[in-house]
């Protein structure tokens, strides 16, 4: 190694750049705690190989890692996660009826148009009866109407029901902080209970919203999420108390993935 | 609790307090380039993701170490994800590609912004060219020394075999090529002590 009145000047590039064998950077690092000129140059060598650094550009890093690096603070530390849920539910922004969410939305002739050609589709195939695959499209196509966002900027999750009558479609725009959930032959809950919607990422799961379906089983709502939609990673309905749940309760009647 | 203003050094002393909301104003601020960093280096992006948190939770566990006199946090963070990556690579004895084929072949506009601000957009494009600019004044052997022991976690015993120079002789270049780069960035209107501001 150079010295210099036992001063590790021409060391120091290379000592900033992690070249040196573990030894000899011990060294350095000793002469160092001596050396307040050393120190300075070393910290403008490090300022220097800070633009190495950006040299590459920044780039996202990967969707889970950011997640997975705060749930690890959360879980050693005893203060408060902002990914907890909220200890009271938000209200859902909307709760209606899908029958009454179309013609309050849309022209009372395209609504009407909407809900005859969803008839005659209906009809076609089956009347009351309505095969699966089209009763998911039509599914699809109210919570598109209901999004109000343009096909080609919209996104869609499916929610596969524990029971075997009832269906749900998402529809979203994942840098906002909604989407419009539209269900069908939802089951009629118990008296004190409601259906809860859940978005979670890597097992934890904030509320978005609480509802009970019309009559016929059928409800659209607007999901209100604290983050844009893309942040979430998985989607669950359950039956929980009427005055809302802060976590997700074990009675999960669908559950999706985005 | 508004964190828009919050300087690094008032984030930090955040951190201290056990405010994990500071620590992702840093991770937003920081973590695309330091996952830059470490992809680049390592080559895999999965790696590269652990490099990511690991070096936020050093941030978050080691902050007290963290000398606000001695450089700004961007340089630290930088540092620690560096280290963490030279690590990665020396355990795994894998070494990357040099950065002339790493970087050079890309375009600026494959590069994929984090940022929506488009004047910061603008300004780390900027400065990624005159980083780039820079590095071409210094002599080849002086870069090639400096890159492979900053990008490739070369040491200086493995870079004077690749480029067939005493140990003397590469220590040379690497101070000489991190001297003249600062001259380069400097000559560019590039200040040291502006890094990462």
């Amino acid at each position: 190694m150079t010295m210099h009145d036992d001063h590790p000047y021409d060391d120091l590039a290379s000592y900033v750049l992690e070249s040196v064998p573990s030894d000899e950077s011990a060294w350095i690092e000793e002469r160092l705690a001596g050396c307040a000129e050393c120190r300075a140059e070393v910290a403008r060598l490090r300022s220097v190989t800070s633009f190495l650094a950006m040299a590459p550009g920044p780039e996202l890093p990967p969707v889970g890692a950011r997640a997975a690096l705060m749930s690890r603070i959360y879980a050693t530390t005893d203060i408060a996660s902002p990914f907890v849920p909220r200890a009271l539910p938000p209200l859902p922004k909307k709760i209606v009826p899908l029958r009454r969410a179309l013609f309050g939305r849309f022209p009372l002739d395209i609504a009407a148009a909407f809900l005859g050609a969803v008839l005659v589709g209906g009809a076609a195939v089956g009347g009351i009866q309505w095969q699966r695959g089209a009763a998911d499209r039509d599914l699809m196509a109210r919570a598109q109407a209901l999004s109000g966002l343009p096909i080609g900027e919209s996104r869609h999750a499916s929610l596969a029901a524990a029971s075997s009558g009832a269906s749900a479609r998402l529809v979203y725009d994942p840098s906002a902080q909604e989407g419009t959930l539209a269900l069908s032959g939802l089951p009629t809950v118990q008296p004190g209970t409601q259906y809860q919607v859940w978005l979670g990422r890597d097992g934890t799961w904030v509320s978005a919203g609480s509802f009970r379906p019309a009559a016929d089983g059928s409800v659209a709502i607007t999901l209100l999420s604290d983050r844009p939609m893309s942040f979430y990673q998985r989607i669950l309905v359950t039956i929980e108390p009427s005055s809302g749940s802060s976590v997700p309760g074990t009675t999960v009647v669908m559950s999706g993935t985005f | 609790m508004s964190f828009v203003g919050l300087t690094d050094e008032d984030a930090v002393i955040r951190i201290q307090a056990g405010d994990g909301v500071a620590l992702e104003v840093l991770y937003d601020r920081y973590g695309g380039q330091v996952f830059a960093l470490a992809r680049r280096m390592v080559r895999d992006v999965s790696l590269a993701e652990e490099i990511v948190q690991e070096t936020f939770w050093r941030v978050w566990t080691q902050s007290d170490r963290f000398e606000p006199g001695k450089g700004r946090f961007g340089t630290w963070v930088l540092s620690i994800a560096h280290h963490l990556a030279i690590d990665a690579l020396r355990r795994l004895a894998r070494r990357p590609r040099m950065m002339e084929e790493a970087v050079a072949g890309e375009t600026l506009a494959e590069v994929p912004s984090i940022n929506s601000d488009v004047a910061e957009s603008a300004w780390i494009k900027e400065r990624r060219v005159l980083i780039l600019a820079a590095l071409e004044t210094l002599p080849e052997v002086q870069r090639q020394a400096v890159e492979l022991a900053y990008y490739g976690g070369m040491t200086q015993q493995e870079i004077a075999n690749l480029q067939s120079a005493p140990i003397s002789t590469v220590k040379t270049r690497l101070a000489l090529g991190l001297k003249k780069l600062a001259d380069a960035l400097q000559a560019r209107g590039v200040a040291i002590e502006d890094a990462l501001s």
